[in-house]
């Protein structure tokens, strides 16, 4: 086995090389995670601000579902989407199953409560904040949410690039759903595992300094932006 | 300004508040004509801003009635303004905050720049009606709240304690614009611990005590011959 050093030496050549695999499968899983975090985002923060502003018969349950999901074992995820999308599955004539459609799904079913869940809580403690002075003025509901989610941007982004974070991170459920198919399905965390089983370390210590640098960048922009609501 | 002939008087009947058991507000009859501004006084938890909240609709009461001139009272009536002893705004600017409120009360959009303006104008905030409210003082944020009631030109103005916070300047500013609602014809009724601002603002007083009106009567007969043993500690400062 080679040594620590020589093989991050190796890993940083990898990446100042811009080495063609190490890029697709790193394009790959920004193109996965970013389009999940999308499609994510436009279901959690209008059903976030809703669930935060409004009291209707169901609310309770859909709340005690999402906080439920948020700690969802990622595997199980991946277990039951299989079974869906598999050929006998409900889904199966779709032929999602190995496709990146199939774990951008995982990855929208893993973030969607957590962005959801953070977002009811902010836009909740937003209302309770103005409850008295939104009845003082008699504005109705629906003409506070807009204003409300603007007024929470910052933390609304937070809770986006949490669900960012959670995001690129995952492997048990993509690796389940998509298969670990090289050229095809194969992104950084999935191709960690693998490669690192194989003994092959210089390409996943390579893509491990590139995963940490994106949660560290993620990390990094989350105090910047807190940072800059507070001035 | 809305005329205030047309909602007033105001009757209250039998009126009880109840909270955790407590009555805060107990059997309380009022009537408030359209002459002339009401300051309500009382002690601490005498139910001033709890009464000021039930007249507006804010809470419900657990008892009695409430009647504008027949009208019962729920917030979405854009005839009255109620400003909060501590209002909340969006962190926008002062402007939208203001247009927010016109776009509440379904104010045709040709007209709400030019309400605006006006309310800023009247207000003091002209000058700076394009900041983020973030960075307003306590002061401007009280002016920024007359300015939003100012702009639906109310035919009745709720005051609760609206200079409790308010350094000298600020409150003399503050009573200035008061004074120019009652000169367009809104009906102001306040409430306040400040014995000397009751004394420049009052035609009238109403004295509550531990959740009832124990004295009703016009300003200066309050001041010089009070009725109540209570009242007059309240005006030496002992209660």
């Amino acid at each position: 086995m080679q040594d620590f050093s020589g093989i991050l030496l190796t890993a940083l050549q990898l990446i100042i090389q811009l080495q063609p695999d190490l890029i697709e499968i790193v394009t790959l899983s920004l193109k996965v995670t970013i389009t999940a975090v999308v499609i994510s985002t436009i279901i959690s923060i209008p059903l976030g601000t809703l669930l935060g502003s409004y009291r209707f018969t169901g609310r309770d349950f859909i709340t005690g579902v999402l906080n439920a999901f948020m700690g969802l074992p990622p595997v199980v995820v991946g277990l039951a989407l299989y079974l869906v999308l598999s050929r006998s599955g409900p889904l199966g004539d779709l032929n999602l199953l190995f496709t990146s459609t199939a774990m951008i799904i995982a990855q929208c079913i893993l973030i969607t409560p957590i962005i959801s869940s953070l977002t009811q809580q902010t836009i909740e403690d937003l209302h309770n904040t103005h409850k008295e002075q939104f009845k003082a003025l008699g504005a109705p509901t629906y003409l506070t949410l807009l204003p409300m989610v603007r007024d929470a941007r910052v933390s609304l982004f937070t809770a986006v690039l949490a669900g960012f974070g959670r995001a690129s991170a995952e492997v048990g459920a993509v690796l389940i759903v998509g298969g670990n198919i090289n050229h095809v399905t194969r992104v950084m965390t999935t191709t960690i595992a693998l490669e690192t089983s194989k003994g092959n370390l210089e390409l996943a210590m390579a893509l491990g300094i590139i995963l940490l640098a994106i949660s560290f960048t993620i990390t990094s922009l989350m105090i910047v932006v807190r940072k800059s609501q507070t001035i | 300004m809305q005329n205030s002939n047309q909602h007033l008087p105001l009757s209250v009947n039998n009126l009880t508040y109840r909270k955790n058991k407590s009555e805060l507000i107990k059997d309380l009859n009022l009537e408030i004509s359209e002459t002339g501004s009401t300051i309500i006084l009382g002690h601490n938890g005498a139910g001033k801003s709890l009464l000021l909240k039930l007249l507006h609709g804010v809470i419900n009461p657990s008892m009695g009635s409430i009647s504008w001139n027949h009208d019962t009272p729920n917030s979405n009536q854009y005839w009255r303004s109620f400003l909060l002893q501590k209002p909340t705004f969006f962190k926008r600017s002062a402007r939208f905050n203001i247009e927010f409120v016109l776009e509440i009360a379904a104010t045709p959009k040709s007209e709400r720049k030019e309400r605006c303006d006006e309310a800023l104008k009247i207000c003091g905030l002209d000058k700076i009606s394009e900041r983020s409210v973030h960075s307003f003082s306590g002061g401007e944020l009280q002016k920024l709240s007359l300015a939003r009631a100012w702009v639906l030109k109310p035919a009745v103005l709720l005051l609760d304690e609206p200079t409790v916070a308010l350094d000298p300047p600020f409150t003399l500013s503050f009573e200035q614009i008061i004074q120019r609602f009652k000169k367009s014809h809104t009906k102001v009724i306040m409430t306040t611990h400040d014995l000397a601002q009751a004394k420049r603002l009052a035609d009238e007083i109403v004295f509550l005590y531990n959740g009832k009106v124990l004295e009703q009567s016009p300003a200066d007969v309050f001041f010089q011959q009070p009725k109540s043993l209570e009242a007059k500690k309240f005006i030496s400062g002992q209660l």
